[in-house]
């Protein structure tokens, strides 16, 4: 049979990738860690020259590649390239991100390998999805799957769940700009600044905690906490019927997004600072222009929210399965959820898309110079205009798939009960006439099923009226 | 029906920006109030155990940050809700005047069961500023109109019956989760089969 040949390779696959994924997980693990908070200055090469996103990648030699082609900012101490080795693995998924951005070319040798096991772990399940959807009721592939599977619990307290590593990211999390300024020179303190700067700087230094809470205690626990682990488990051959990609959207790319702005931003807030100066409009109007562009002027939100719906929905289709609920609680019990839910983290981009108008008019109340002011708000209208479109987007697929909804509602009598003769005005006559053929396609819904069936007609008219003759 | 150990509770809150949503959800939970306003940006939602019928439940306590200007986007965050606390500042008259047009909105998009009988809870707060709502009496006999909605004056500042509104709230929360949801299984439209009948013009 050949569906079975096609498991035994991919079984054998299996096991090599496997390998493939501990020889890069041990690869990455031997890197040294980072000392937390080394130099108050990050190298900000994740951007290079002026919005470009460079090839950041994980190889040696494509990373040196990179520092050179940043000749402008080569005064800058660059943050140990194994940072980034480390954080890459983290947080990229290569499987199902084609497009972050459009100057973003993916390179380095671990980076292709992970891509090449994505591509193969893809292709395996879709490969078992089909064969499951052939011989639905087939015994064989039930007993042998019985016997080869692990229990689900056994595998779950196998799982090492993954890690969002990125110390100074998560340093700067709970830091304050104040504590920013301290550290890189002592004598600010002694500097007076006026009530409206500092709000302002408080309001600034909001915009970035907020992201970086956004992503270190959302995004991240949505992915590390949920979807790795529901991956992992796949690759056991358990929960297969739960599509990552339906429940989470495109999670690995506003994870992607989100990060790079944090890096950027905090990078562009460091190297700007000085004992008089934080976190001017300047710095801030380029860092979160460069996040427009990357996030495609919030597209990447978009298409989260537009599948949002539909993941909600799926997820209580999930839910009905006893492994899944199994597998759910499993996931709750991380010390990171800090007590959210899975719906909680689902909803969590939703709620923060919104709030960027907010923290960026926040900002604006408390600048006094028009030209600045004038460019917040400009930033400001756009955010609007991309959750405007947003919004009109979500009502279209909502008001779709409602059509959707009422026709499925619909009860059409059976085709034996119509009347077959029905009423085909002058106007529409001659379409018929155009395709009068013996064979028509008649398709009809009952209540519970879908069914096509096909009955073979043969069509004409009443020659006194204007009635189908069947 | 599964058994669930601790009953969850989501409780949304809403009212006009800058009558002190944010400030009553901290105090309440956090016991905290801090004079700087912000508009919200912070927590997207706090959560608080509390007794309830000698009940422990959990009370997940929903702020808003803008969402509530996209309708579509407030359908997300009120689905499932399990009572609605709607907010007004004691000391401008006018954000008492918009209860309405927020809980209709809620109404409308939460779409839950019974409209009527949804659990509202209205806080008139900044009670420290002015002792006493000016619009107390108008804002009671506007909650006696809408059915189940209660009304509290509280301060989130020194905290006066912040404790007690939110028990509130937990109580009808708790009442309306227990209420048994049915799934709302539309019934199936029937095409009309009435074969007698003369189509007169255009059928579509």
């Amino acid at each position: 049979m050949h569906y079975r040949d096609t498991n035994i390779v991919v079984d054998g696959e299996v096991s090599n990738m496997c390998h493939d994924l501990q020889q890069i997980a041990v690869n990455i693990h031997a890197e040294p860690k980072v000392r937390v908070l080394s130099s108050p200055r990050v190298s900000p090469i994740l951007f290079v020259g002026d919005s470009e996103m460079t090839s950041v990648s994980d190889s040696d030699e494509a990373t040196n590649v990179s520092l050179t082609s940043a000749s402008e900012d080569s005064d800058l101490e660059p943050s140990p390239p194994v940072v980034r080795r480390g954080r890459r693995s983290a947080i990229v998924d290569t499987k199902n991100f084609g497009d972050v951005s459009p100057t973003n070319s993916i390179t380095g040798s671990i980076t292709v390998q992970f891509l090449n096991i994505a591509e193969r772990l893809r292709r395996r399940r879709s490969s078992i999805d089909l064969t499951m959807n052939v011989y639905p009721g087939d015994l064989l592939m039930k007993t042998r799957s019985k016997e080869s599977l692990p229990r689900l619990e056994d595998v779950l307290s196998e799982i090492k769940p993954s890690e969002f590593k990125d110390n100074h990211l998560c340093a700067y999390k709970n830091l304050h700009w104040s504590d920013l300024i301290a550290s890189s020179d002592k004598h600010s303190e002694d500097l007076k600044i006026s009530e409206t700067e500092r709000k302002r700087r408080e309001a600034v230094w909001e915009l970035f905690k907020s992201e970086c809470v956004f992503l270190i205690d959302h995004l991240m626990v949505l992915k590390h906490c949920f979807m790795e682990p529901l991956k992992k488990v796949q690759v056991e051959g358990h929960l297969m019927y739960a599509e990552p990609q339906d429940l989470f959207g495109n999670l690995d790319e506003l994870c992607y997004v989100s990060y790079t702005f944090c890096k950027d931003f905090i990078a562009a807030l460091l190297k700007d600072m000085s004992s008089t100066d934080f976190g001017s409009t300047r710095v801030l109007i380029s860092a979160f222009e460069r996040f427009t562009t990357h996030s495609r002027d919030g597209g990447v939100y978009h298409t989260y929210c537009l599948n949002y719906g539909n993941a909600l929905t799926y997820l209580e289709k999930l839910r009905r399965h006893d492994d899944f609920n199994e597998f759910e609680k499993w996931c709750c019990q991380d010390q990171r959820c800090n007590r959210l839910k899975l719906t909680d983290l689902l909803v969590a981009p939703m709620q923060h898309c919104t709030k960027f108008p907010l923290l960026l008019n926040n900002v604006r109340k408390y600048t006094d110079d028009p030209v600045e002011q004038h460019l917040l708000s400009e930033s400001v209208g756009k955010v609007e205009m991309s959750l405007q479109t947003m919004e009109d987007k979500m009502k279209w697929a909502k008001n779709y798939e409602r059509l959707q909804e009422i026709q499925q509602q619909l009860v059409w009598p059976a085709v034996t009960e119509l009347d077959p003769r029905a009423f085909v005005p002058d106007k529409n006559k001659n379409r018929y006439n155009a395709i009068q053929t013996n064979r028509i396609p008649l398709i009809y819904k009952t209540d519970t099923y879908t069914r096509s069936t096909i009955f073979n007609i043969s069509l004409g008219f009443d020659e006194n009226n204007n009635r189908l003759k069947l | 029906m599964e058994t669930r150990k601790r009953a969850f509770l989501k409780v949304i809150i809403l009212g006009d920006s800058g009558v002190g949503k944010t400030s009553l959800m901290n105090q309440y939970v956090n016991r905290r109030f801090s004079n700087e306003y912000k508009a919200t940006i912070g927590a997207d939602f706090l959560t608080r155990d509390v007794t309830v019928d000698n009940k422990l439940v959990t009370l997940q306590i929903w702020d808003t940050a803008g969402q509530e200007r996209f309708a579509s986007l407030g359908v997300a965050f009120y689905r499932g809700a399990d009572c609605c606390v709607l907010v007004y500042d004691v000391t401008a008259p006018n954000t008492m005047d918009s209860l309405d047009a927020w809980r209709n909105e809620f109404l409308e998009q939460a779409d839950p069961l019974h409209h009527d009988e949804f659990p509202f809870v209205v806080i008139g707060n900044k009670t420290d500023i002015q002792a006493k709502s000016e619009k107390n009496s108008v804002t009671q006999s506007w909650c006696s109109g809408k059915g189940n909605v209660s009304y509290f004056e509280t301060s989130a500042k020194n905290g006066s019956r912040v404790e007690e509104a939110f028990q509130t709230v937990a109580q009808k929360a708790l009442e309306q989760d227990t209420e048994l949801t049915k799934e709302a299984y539309p019934s199936p439209i029937q095409l009309p089969q009435d074969n007698n009948k003369s189509h007169e013009g255009c059928s579509c």
